[in-house]
Formats: C-alpha cells, structure tokens, sequence
C-alpha cells in the first residue's frame, strides 16, 4: 500500500496508507463458451500503410488494390505483437539512438497551439516533509457533486490504534457536519496534488462515514469542473 | 446526431441531447512533443522484441482471440459474469425511454467510478423535473451509450451551468475496523493511470 503524509486542521499529521477504490472487473467475454481477450497484431507492413501506397501509386491505387494486393504483407501481416519498446524516428525516418530533446506545447479548447515552452517536471507532493492539509474549503457533500467530477477515490486506511482514531476522528467530524473539505499541498495550500513524478494534477476533497462497524475516509480527486462546453 | 436520452420523471417524459463533456474541451491542455536535433517533431514507434520490425501508426490492428488463437469475429463474442452464467446484451439506452430512480444521496454519487460525463441540453423538460434539479436533487438512470454485456448507472443532476450527467459504475468503499486487514499490495502498474498522457 502507498503512504500520503496528511495533516488535519489542529495541524496533527500522519503517515498514511491509501487504496484505490474501483469497481468490480467487468464481465470475462468469451466465444463458444472458451475465454478470449484483446491481442494486437500486424496489419500492415512499412511499405503497405494507406500513405505508403498513395506515394507509390498516387492515382492508381486503387486499380493496384484491385489487381495485385499491394496492401498485404504476406511476410508480416497477422504476425502478433507482444512486448515492445518505444523508439523515436528522426524526421529523415531514422531511429535516434539518444533521447530526443522534449517541447511542451499549449492547446486552448479549441485545439489551438498558444505556446510552446520548454517542460518543467511536476514534483510529487503528497508524501513529503510538508504534509497535505487541510484547507479552509468546505463544501456540503450535495453541493460538491454538482460542482466537481470526481474520477478517482482513495480509501485511507489506518496503520496502528493511533492512526485508527486519528482517521475515526476526521471522518466522524465530517461525516456529522455532512461536509468535504478539500486538502492541498504547498506552504500556501494552494498545490494541487501530485501523486507521482509527472502525474496529474488532481484537486482532493476528503469525505467521511461512519457506522456501527468503523469509519470509511476517502479522498476523492477531480481534475474536471461541472462547467458548461465553450459554445 | 446521436439520439437523445429520454428520461421519465413522474410519468412525464424529458429529452435531452448529449454533449460529452472532457477537460481539454473545458481547459485546453498540454503536450510534449519529442524533437529531433533539427527542432523537427520526431515520429513515435513500436520495436517488436525480436527487433525485426518497427511499428509506425497504420502498421497494427487489434482483435479478438480465444485460447487456441483462433480469431474471433464481433458477431461471436459474449460475456459471462464471475459465477459462469452467460450474460443477455443490454442495448444502447439512447432513444428509449428510462425512468429515473430517486432523488438519491449524494453519497450515491460519489460512490459512483465515473466513466464519462455528458452535458445534457434539454429538447423538452417537465416543470417539476426542472423544478427538482435546480433545488439540487439528483436522480439515477440506466445509461450505454453503445450495446454492450454491462448496463452503467448514471445520475442526473444540475447547477448554475446547466444539466449533467455523471455515467459509470458503482464502487463502494468498505467501512473498516480497527482489526481491518488491509488489502492485498497493489499490482504493479498500478501508478500508470496516474501518469499525464497529455505530456507523453
């Protein structure tokens, strides 16, 4: 199980161990009762892709399609595709033997580039020295739904007594106020979280429920507003 | 344009067209792009293990096998749930009318692993539909969108933007004791649908 670092609003912090909270496996697809999955395999050799042919034939390509299958590899199509690695091929179709230099290009909505800038990596933030707290944002659980679309859910679990009441504590606060606060990262609580070197940026709302049997307290991430599209 | 959801609220039918709603179209977003020492974008490619063939976009396709490696054609494939018993289609729910279930906790919602979300605009809407939405009630419905082995819950809702809809499926998170043994580790890969697949 993965460790987040959280801090509360008395400024208690812990060490603390998360799940995902997913839904059950989808149902196994099978053909005349025997279990099948996805492959990938070759379709096409180097020289038969639809750009190939084009530049080979131009206008008569589709005579040759007619008359001699240029569109088949009979050597590579069908072959499957196991494990494979990434290659980069430099704009004279070379492979580059070295790490190609990378430029961050910025798209609005609309698809249109706006900038192109040199990437800057995102630190992860959510285990450090400086917990994850608590930030003055509260939102009632209905109003948060109509707000935010939470697209993943981790279960806090505790490690020891201590951390049992500690976690009991906050999810039984907020289960009685029927609220979410959300939690931040940064010296001015203003960082999203980042849960791995480059990984999403997510906006956490942590929610609490108890019962007679213990406490469930999750933290729900959103990177996406309930907003209208751009018309 | 694909047909709308029709949804029944007090035997009173709604119709809605769907738009889907993603964060690029909401924000813009970001993407890294590998240059060659020219400055000129380089053209991503798949190495086959063997190292005999590169794979360029165009060049792969994806099917479906059983465990003989026999092809299996789309007209042949079925489900089965975890106990073995054969699972009916569900058809697309888009057209056909569905009534809605509710108003449900916003726990509901939040126990929901969302797939995908649709801004709904509203062909016709009864009074006391529009009525409940805007007091911040929220209702549950059968949505596919497409055929498919498995039915998605979806839960309609609105705020000061217009009406939602959440699609997904229900994944609740246990309560756990103080003696709770915990889950077993995750498998590893786990991390990689955290990762930005914008700035690959």
């Amino acid at each position: 199980m993965r460790t987040l670092h959280l801090a509360d609003q008395d400024s208690r912090d812990a060490y603390i161990r998360y799940v995902a909270v997913r839904p059950s496996a989808p149902p196994e697809r099978v053909a005349a009762g025997r279990p099948i999955s996805l492959r990938r395999f070759i379709a096409a050799g180097e020289a038969n892709t639809l750009k190939a042919l084009q530049q080979q034939y131009g206008d008569k390509l589709g005579e040759s399609l007619l008359n001699s299958d240029p569109e088949v590899d009979f050597e590579l199509v069908g072959k499957p595709i196991e494990r494979t690695s990434t290659v980069y091929l430099d704009n004279k179709q070379q492979v580059l033997r070295f790490a190609p230099d990378v430029v961050e290009v910025i798209l609005d909505p609309s698809g249109k580039e706006t900038d192109r800038r040199e990437p800057i990596d995102r630190l992860p933030n959510i285990a450090e020295q400086l917990p994850i707290r608590f930030t003055k944002t509260r939102l009632n659980r209905n109003a948060a739904v109509r707000r935010f679309v939470f697209t993943r859910t981790l279960q806090l679990w505790h490690n020891d007594g201590l951390t049992y009441e500690y976690l009991f504590d906050i999810a039984k606060e907020l289960h009685d106020s029927d609220e979410m606060v959300m939690v931040a990262g940064g010296e001015r609580l203003k960082d999203p979280l980042i849960f791995q070197l480059n990984g999403l940026p997510w906006r956490a709302f942590l929610e609490g429920r108890i019962n007679s049997i213990g406490y469930c307290l999750l933290l729900h991430l959103s990177n996406l507003e309930l907003k209208a599209l751009p018309t | 344009m694909a047909k709308p959801v029709i949804l029944i609220h007090n035997d009173i039918a709604s119709n809605f067209q769907l738009q889907k709603l993603e964060r690029s179209k909401l924000y813009g977003c970001k993407r890294r792009i590998p240059v060659d020492e020219d400055g000129e974008p380089c053209v991503r490619a798949s190495l086959t293990e063997d190292g005999e063939v590169i794979i360029l976009s165009g060049m792969a396709a994806q099917g479906w096998f059983d465990d003989l490696g026999r092809q299996v054609e789309a007209s042949e494939i079925g489900a089965q749930s975890s106990d073995g018993i054969a699972l009916e289609l569900v058809l697309s729910t888009l057209g056909v009318s569905q009534p809605l279930e509710g108003p449900v906790s916003p726990m509901e919602v939040l126990d929901l692993a969302v797939s995908s979300v649709y801004q709904l605009t509203a062909d016709t809407i009864s009074d006391e539909l529009a009525a409940s939405l805007t007091s911040g009630e929220v209702w549950r419905f059968r949505f596919n969108y497409r055929s498919d082995f498995l039915a998605e819950t979806a839960y309609l809702l609105a705020n000061d933007a217009g009406i939602f809809a959440l699609i997904g499926q229900p994944a609740t998170a246990p309560y756990l004791q103080l003696n709770a043994i915990p889950p077993v580790e995750a498998a590893e890969g786990e991390d990689t649908e955290d990762v930005d697949f914008e700035m690959l």
